[in-house]
């Protein structure tokens, strides 16, 4: 197949397959963003105050640039989603999939993604050699990790997936300030790729490339949050909650002191960072993330911002497809085992409300689950740490 | 390449008739206008009725109310026609603030085009923590859905796919705009040269 057939079947697949898979998180996150049509400036005090959301929509924990951009995407596409939109968004019966619009909404929702879907082809492939090219592309726009992350379950991660993967790129480039950039928008969608900024500045790098990296990175972000930083409900439905939240959840215990897993590998990976400059950036980049995936429980969609860098150390040879394809399979076990019925059989209720039927196998399988569960997430980590390893002795 | 094409266009196709496998129950009547809470409480019981659309009726949910949880008293469902009579028993705890609540009983087999007399009492209760029922005003008819087993695999399947087109045919800007993006990427060449122009 050439690179053009390649491309027009991964289309045609999403094509397919996006109006037709639905996780209500599409729903809820497109709810708290149609709010800045109505001109709601300062989404977290709003949900918090007003009585019509507060049971339904009590907050929204994400950052500003991701309320304004999805709201003005929402409000541009408007015309287009007709009418009836915004009763969907408020229709909290459980049957909002019965919608006969709800094919239209969801193609229209989840169209961004597309595009930056193919952005992250398409910085990959100019990442690679030419030789690489295609299987680049075919790895990343065949991935079933990346179709269900970005297409099932319908959310925003490969917005800052991208950015992190372009301000990457660029910065091996040499083109700093364009890569400072790109990091602060990444950092401005999701606060996760904050944890790359160190291993930036860790890179050898002239000292004022590094600083202007840091400056402009950090600054953008402050920029798009400074407006709210007054907030009360901002800072605790978004500073601090979700990931701040779960990345220190997992613990061990020495005596009496209860240590946080995440911080303590983290820590340590900045210091590996410090004594072995000569490795590339991306497998540090990979590494940190695959530390989050390890030591947390984490949710399915941030899975998208680790494969663009899976993808491309697995074209360079770094980490080989049996860990590549245990990394995969695991991850869709996991979310088997989850006890929420939208990550399987339930995601196809805009075909049919009676696959909302279906009891999650959590259900099926009683108490045991969550021992599975468990056993799995062990197994994930311990895949986690086995890449980290793999990708750092291949790149020594 | 191109058999993980065929692979994914034919798992997009065949996913749901497999899935429908793993469904026990379908949906029969699924009533869902409702404009006004009818409370139930003390000797002031709330009484319907429905008649089934399928065989093999084994629960059905109603919208119930419990206005800023303030009841967690014993209240009770009756479902009785001239053949059966179950009571099921529940408590206000187990309710929330608007929830759909789905009562289950022994399969009922003859179900199909039957009347059943549905009744809600909540004898302990008084009016200042009554529990509700979502209902229409004009009819008195609850918010209710009914649940059956499954006869037949085979025509549930036949069903799902015909209910999909049909619901897809509804909505005619999402078929012209869906059809024209199908076509247009698949004689769209200019992405393609790009990517393969793209390497310095």
């Amino acid at each position: 197949m050439s690179l053009k057939q390649i491309i027009i079947t991964a289309v045609l697949i999403r094509l397919l397959i996006s109006p037709f898979l639905f996780h209500p998180d599409i729903k809820d996150i497109n709810l708290r963003v149609s709010f800045l049509s109505a001109g709601v400036f300062n989404i977290y005090d709003y949900l918090e105050e007003n009585q019509l959301t507060k049971q339904n929509a009590p907050d929204f924990a994400y950052p500003p640039l991701t309320y304004f951009f999805l709201g003005s995407y929402q409000f541009i596409v408007k015309p287009f989603l007709g009418s009836d939109f915004n009763q969907w968004l408020f229709d909290f019966s459980g049957l909002s999939t019965e919608s006969i619009y709800i094919f239209r909404y969801l193609l229209i929702l989840k169209l961004p993604f597309l595009i930056f879907d193919l952005f992250v082809a398409f910085t990959l492939s100019k990442i690679v050699k030419p030789s690489q090219q295609r299987l680049a592309i075919s790895f990343w726009l065949f991935n079933p990790v990346n179709l269900y992350a970005i297409y099932a379950l319908g959310q925003f991660d490969i917005i800052p997936s991208f950015f992190t993967a372009l301000a990457w790129f660029l910065w091996e480039k040499k083109l700093i300030v364009r890569s400072a950039f790109c990091l602060g928008l990444a950092i401005s969608f999701k606060a996760y790729a904050i944890f790359l900024l160190p291993f930036f500045l860790l890179y050898k790098e002239k000292f004022r490339l590094k600083a202007y990296h840091f400056l402009i990175s950090l600054g953008f972000y402050s920029i798009t949050i400074l407006p709210f930083l007054s907030s009360e409900y901002f800072k605790e439905n978004f500073l601090f909650s979700g990931l701040s939240k779960r990345i220190l959840e997992e613990q061990f215990s020495i005596g009496v002191i209860n240590i946080s897993i995440f911080p303590v590998l983290y820590l340590f990976l900045i210091f590996l960072a410090l004594i072995r400059r000569s490795s590339p950036l991306s497998v540090f980049i990979l590494s940190a993330l695959l530390l989050i995936f390890a030591s947390t429980k984490f949710h399915p969609q941030w899975i998208i911002w680790v494969t663009p860098f899976l993808t491309l150390l697995f074209v360079r040879n770094q980490i080989n497809f049996l860990l590549f394809s245990l990394f995969s399979s695991i991850y869709f076990i996991i979310f088997a085992f989850f006890g929420d019925k939208y990550l399987t059989f339930s995601l196809l209720s805009p075909i049919s409300s009676m696959f909302q039927e279906i009891p999650p196998i959590t259900q099926i399988i009683g108490e045991k689950s969550q021992l599975f569960l468990n056993i799995f997430r062990a197994g994930f980590s311990i895949i986690c740490i086995a890449i980290i390893f793999h990708a750092l002795r291949r790149t020594k | 390449m191109r058999y993980i094409c065929i692979f994914y266009i034919l798992l997009i196709l065949l996913v749901p008739a497999f899935a429908a496998f793993a469904i026990k129950k379908q949906v029969g009547l699924n009533r869902q206008t409702e404009n006004y809470v009818y409370y139930f409480y003390g000797e002031n019981n709330y009484k319907s009725l429905f008649i089934s659309p399928q065989e093999n009726l084994n629960s059905i949910s109603l919208k119930i109310k419990n206005p800023n949880l303030k009841n967690n008293l014993p209240a009770r469902l009756s479902l009785s026609n001239d053949k059966i009579n179950e009571n099921i028993n529940f408590s206000g705890k187990n309710v929330g603030d608007g929830d759909w609540i789905r009562f289950t009983f022994p399969e009922i087999p003859d179900s199909k085009d039957k009347k059943f007399f549905l009744e809600l009492s909540s004898i302990e209760s008084s009016r200042t923590d009554a529990l509700g029922i979502n209902i229409d005003k004009e009819s008195s008819s609850p918010a209710i859905t009914t649940y059956h087993r499954i006869n037949s695999h085979k025509n549930l399947i036949f069903d799902i796919y015909k209910n999909f087109l049909i619901k897809v045919s509804q909505d005619k800007l999402f078929i012209s705009f869906w059809i024209l993006f199908l076509i247009s990427s698949l004689f769209t060449g200019g992405v393609g040269n790009k990517f393969k122009n793209s390497n310095p």
